[in-house]
């Protein structure tokens, strides 16, 4: 609770921009930039969220449904593309359909001299939406995925009596059943895309982040920057509400038996297209990219500094791994509060979790700045040689997205568990930890893998909120990136990757141990 | 669970060790937006050299900037370290930077490169660039022309929200005014080859590509792509032409002292060890920038484009026509 | 009485709620409450256990207040076993695990002896490494049963104990039953929609009426 208003205490210096009288170029703002900056955004993301959860959720839905060669390495690859950063992913697309990329030269090298561009040629918007699919689709295949293999089971067995085909078998009995987890995958894919600052600023299409960010950066005012924030964060709680009235309405009974499901062989041609299917997402969600960069790695490892590297390695891993346990132990006692009372308030509360997730990170870094500023006026603290400012800084941005986590485990439960052991003498907390937080185990390490990811290549809190000297791996990509000099970024974002890479695969490992 | 606990408190511990190392007697703490390998080996040679301690936090000059004002007094930064005469403006109307000792400047710097609180440290030059192997005679003078019509469909620039983009076209409402600067951007907007995207190395490439013939970027980037990593944009570099036109506008690196600083004297000689001859001459070497010296040779590259005239303007006035550029962007719909 | 509710009233949704509900029940007897669906038979159990808390009204088992307009105890102190619907086994445990986890603290000691008696009791012994996902109906309602008797409760609550069986599982786990209960020397109360399952375990029967 007192987290929540923590939080509250900390946007509230954006709120209060909306009643603050505009400033001169607001008018301008609203004139000249607003609409654009809203449709194209509203394009962007809504695109962007469908094409991910889209390729998500069916990616899901035949890994949990069908037994096909490869299975089990697919069902592990997909979910990897998570660990590439987008802008990243921006950069090396762009690059490698540009002029000095891999496929224009070697077309020029089997003797094309005059290779024409125009056949690489792409929208920014067409690019975007490119990207954020690949690198966003498995928040989709992950809930989606943890879903189905738990509740389709019977479902579909009957289905499978009725006679169904495939595809409908899986648009209007998987798709509707599993509506709940794709939307809430479907939500943390739009609100990573709206706080999302590096691809459309280097796309250069104008998103709200870019507007906010073009009124603080350029125009040097920074409330129309806090108000342009604040709009957008009621847009988003409105919008999470509304799917939270949504999602009331259509609850399921959650007494459904947990069977697990056998899976249909596929043979023939139809394992082959599939195969070939899967084989084509996980090339262009992450062999195309990762190769990139090993070849980019290749060539500049050489030439980048080494100095402190491992000094910049065990930060990374403190920093990542601190920041997501606190936020996993936050979202639980959340969570908890939640799923005690019902009230409108714990709704909100909930909610609001999600708020800082939404917003652009350099925002969320200034109004975390400003706040321990006013807060030393009260209490004198050190605000720059600790790691405080940073650590409050990424729980609060990424409290949202372990909480999202964590709290739709506990609902699944309900309080069924907690009163039968309630009954068997245990008081309420015994029957917590005894009871309820074992259950929740692969939510728990879910949320705690999806924020360490996260975490571990964010970049403006990172960035703004660090003590002196402090260096990570993203800062050290940043440092590289943003001097366009991307090929030499390859050597920390790779390291990024592998790392994210061996998390994803113990945490998988774990999980499935403790479904089983 | 309770193991959990136990992993969490040794963590939480090691980083509040972390956090609570001694403090050196001399250091100078530095908020740099100059994010390179070769300023930080510098500063690394620099604590070998004198012992004074050197805490660098590194970031976006805006960002940076923005911090310090709203810690004002409080603020430990002493050093300021950025990319672009636009933020001198800031710093100075929200009375961020105090004076330094600028007496010995004079001699190897031209005036406008300095003020009373600031020095530039090095420089890079906002040119045309084009495909030799391509085009042999350019046939532009100055950033005017590129409104002609003879340039329909084929100049690329990259957006807008560049801060690069802005500085040009503030400097050019100083120097021309409003209109003019409103009428040259239209112009450059009505010949664009394609809608604005990607940074300046993408619009080199872009140029020698074929996708547009004449682009607008930075000098930084054409060094930085010649001692690229990557071959291709090795070539490209090569086969890029320059024209420096009239008034070049330049784009300078900057430091300052930050008000109230601690560690003033400190400050002082880490701004003038970057101004030295030797480091200016690893500037220009191996970061690709023009040294801020006059007494310092540019690197051979550099020099291979020939020579230039820099436009004058008011570095310090530059950051007030900001938000006229910026209007002027979306007014004319420069992405 | 051993068991004494008085005027218990509860509201649980806008239409529907339970009205000044009494009755008195006799150590060691098996009661059963017979109502149609909807009548609020589960929620009786919930407001017995402990689970949700009356508007009004007052009761008292073997002698202590568990609830009255002043009163109220909590449900882990009020040592009411209830088997539910659905069993709510833990899944994360293996059937002993289960059994176990209802041990009571205080004879913790012989845990292993009254874990093993109600094994073989519920004919269970071989079964008991397996985990509740592995087991069919009938197995988990013996399990939850086991669970719930192993904290030796004052009193047991069974809702719809039959409600997941079929026919002749049903016949059989009715007979089991009243075996168990009276070898125990256990104070029971169920609830059911079927007369003949009341008729046949119950040595009295309270009717519930039903929109009430």
């Amino acid at each position: 609770m007192i987290w929540i208003l923590l939080i509250l205490f900390v946007f509230a210096e954006a709120f209060v921009q909306l009643f603050a009288a505009p400033s001169e170029l607001w008018d301008h703002i609203t004139r000249y930039v607003l609409r654009d900056v809203i449709t194209q955004t509203v394009l962007l993301v809504v695109i962007s969220s469908f094409c991910a959860s889209l390729i998500g959720f069916a990616a899901a839905y035949i890994i949990t449904v069908y037994e096909f060669k490869g299975r089990k390495i697919f069902s592990f690859l997909l979910y990897l593309p998570l660990a590439i950063p987008p802008y990243i992913a921006s950069y090396i697309y762009s690059h490698m359909l540009g002029y000095t990329g891999l496929i224009q030269t070697v077309l020029r090298s089997l003797g094309f001299i005059r290779v024409d561009s125009s056949l690489f040629s792409y929208s920014s918007m067409q690019m975007a939406v490119f990207v954020f699919t690949i690198t966003l689709y498995p928040y989709v295949y992950i809930t989606a995925k943890g879903f189905m293999q738990k509740y389709l089971g019977n479902v579909l067995e009957t289905a499978r009596t009725l006679q169904k085909g495939p595809l409908q078998m899986a648009m209007s009995i998987a798709l509707p059943i599993s509506a709940p987890a794709i939307f809430a995958g479907f939500t943390l894919i739009a609100l990573e895309i709206l706080s999302d600052f590096g691809v459309v600023m280097y796309l250069g299409i104008p998103a709200f982040s870019t507007a906010i960010y073009r009124s603080w950066i350029t125009l040097g005012d920074f409330d129309s920057a806090l108000r342009l924030s604040a709009i957008l964060m009621l847009f988003v709680l409105a919008f999470l509400l509304l799917q939270h009235q949504m999602r009331k309405s259509k609850s399921m009974g959650a007494s459904v038996r947990i069977r697990p499901l056998r899976r249909i062989p596929l043979k023939g041609w139809s394992e082959v297209g599939i195969i070939a299917l899967f084989v084509g997402i996980i090339m262009f969600a992450l062999i195309i990219p990762v190769g990139q960069l090993v070849l980019w790695f290749n060539v500049s490892y050489l030439n980048i500094r080494w100095n402190q590297f491992g000094q910049m390695l065990f930060n990374t891993l403190t920093l990542s791994i601190s920041v997501s346990v606190m936020i996993v132990l936050i979202a639980l006692i959340i969570a908890n509060y939640t799923r005690l009372s019902r009230s409108w308030l714990s709704v909100l509360s909930g909610k609001i979790t999600l708020l800082g997730y939404s917003i652009p990170g350099s925002v969320v870094a200034m109004l975390v700045i400003f706040f321990f500023i006013s807060l030393k006026r009260v209490i004198p603290i050190n605000t720059h040689t600790t790691l405080t400012m940073l650590v409050f800084g990424l729980i609060l941005r990424y409290l949202g997205l372990g909480f999202q986590n964590i709290e739709s485990g506990m609902r699944k439960i309900g309080m069924k568990f907690n009163d039968a052991s309630r009954l068997l003498g245990k008081n309420y907390i015994q029957s917590l930890v005894r009871v309820d937080i074992p259950m929740l185990i692969p939510s728990i390490f879910a949320g705690f893998a999806l924020v360490f990811i996260d975490v571990i290549k964010e970049l403006p809190l990172t960035l703004n909120l660090r003590p002196f000297n402090y260096h990570t791996l993203a800062t050290q990509v940043y440092q590289y990136a943003a001097d366009e000099r991307v090929v030499e970024s390859a050597v920390p974002s790779l390291l990024i990757i592998l790392i994210s890479a061996l998390l994803l695969w113990q945490v998988i490992r774990w999980i499935t141990k403790e479904e089983n | 669970m309770r193991r959990l606990i136990i992993f969490v408190a040794i963590l939480l511990a090691v980083l509040a060790g972390c956090s609570s190392q001694a403090q050196p007697t001399r250091q100078v703490n530095v908020y740099s937006a100059r994010n390179y390998d070769v300023d930080k080996d510098m500063l690394v040679e620099f604590e070998a050299k004198t012992g004074i301690k050197v805490n660098l936090i590194e970031g976006k000059a805006d960002e940076l900037l923005e911090r310090i004002n709203r810690e004002k007094a409080d603020s430990v930064a002493d050093v300021f370290l950025t990319v672009g005469g636009e933020h001198i403006y800031f710093a100075q109307k929200n009375d961020l930077i105090q004076p330094l000792n600028t007496s010995s400047f004079s001699t190897w710097m031209d005036n406008q490169f300095y003020g009373e609180n600031w020095v530039t440290i090095t420089r890079r030059a906002r040119v045309i660039v084009y495909d030799k192997t391509r085009i042999t005679d350019p046939q532009i003078d100055d950033y005017l022309d590129l409104t002609e019509a003879r340039f329909s469909g084929k100049l690329l620039a990259r957006s807008s929200a560049s801060s690069y983009n802005v500085a040009l076209l503030a400097a050019m409402i100083q120097r021309e005014g409003i209109a003019n600067a409103t009428q040259w951007a239209q112009g450059v907007v009505n010949n664009f080859a394609r809608i604005p995207t990607g940074n300046d190395r993408d619009q080199a490439k872009a140029a020698v590509a074929g996708i547009g013939d004449f682009a607008i970027m930075n000098t930084y980037y054409i060094g930085t792509m010649a001692s690229s990593s990557d071959a291709q944009e090795v070539d490209v570099a090569n086969r890029l032409g320059v024209v420096y036109p009239k008034n070049t506008h330049v784009n300078i690196s900057w430091a300052a002292i930050v008000k109230g600083a601690k560690n003033a004297s400190e400050a002082q000689l880490l701004i003038e060890y970057l101004l030295d001859k030797q480091q200016q001459t690893i500037y220009t070497q191996k970061n690709g920038e023009f040294p801020a010296r006059n007494d310092i040779e540019p690197s051979e590259l550099i020099r291979s484009w020939g020579s230039f005239e820099a436009e004058v303007i008011d570095y310090e006035q530059l950051g007030a026509y900001i938000i006229e550029a910026v209007k002027i962007f979306d007014q004319v719909k420069w992405q | 009485m051993y068991l004494d509710i008085h005027d218990l009233s509860f509201q649980y949704d806008e239409t529907r709620l339970i009205d000044a509900f009494s009755c008195g029940i006799e150590e060691g007897t098996i009661t059963a409450i017979l109502g149609c669906s909807g009548s609020g038979k589960s929620t009786l159990l919930r407001l017995i256990s402990g689970l949700e808390m009356p508007a009004k009204g007052r009761m008292v088992l073997d002698g202590k207040i568990m609830f009255d307009h002043k009163t109220f105890t909590e449900a882990h102190l009020r040592q009411i076993g209830l088997v539910f619907q659905d069993y709510a086994l833990f899944p994360h445990m293996t059937v002993r695990k289960n059994i176990e986890y209802g041990v009571r603290k205080s004879e913790v000691k012989r845990k292993k002896e009254i874990v093993r008696r109600l094994l073989q009791m519920v004919e269970l012994t071989e079964d008991a490494h397996k985990y509740p996902s592995e087991c069919s109906g009938g197995m988990q309602q013996r399990v939850a049963i086991a669970r719930a008797l192993a904290n030796h409760p004052k009193l047991l609550l069974l809702d719809e104990p039959f409600s997941n069986l079929d026919q002749q599982l049903k016949e059989r786990m009715r007979i089991l039953m009243k075996q168990w209960f009276k070898e125990q020397g256990a104070t029971v109360i169920l609830v059911t929609h079927d007369r003949q399952d009341a008729a046949y375990l119950a040595d009295a029967i309270i009717e519930l009426d039903g929109e009430q």
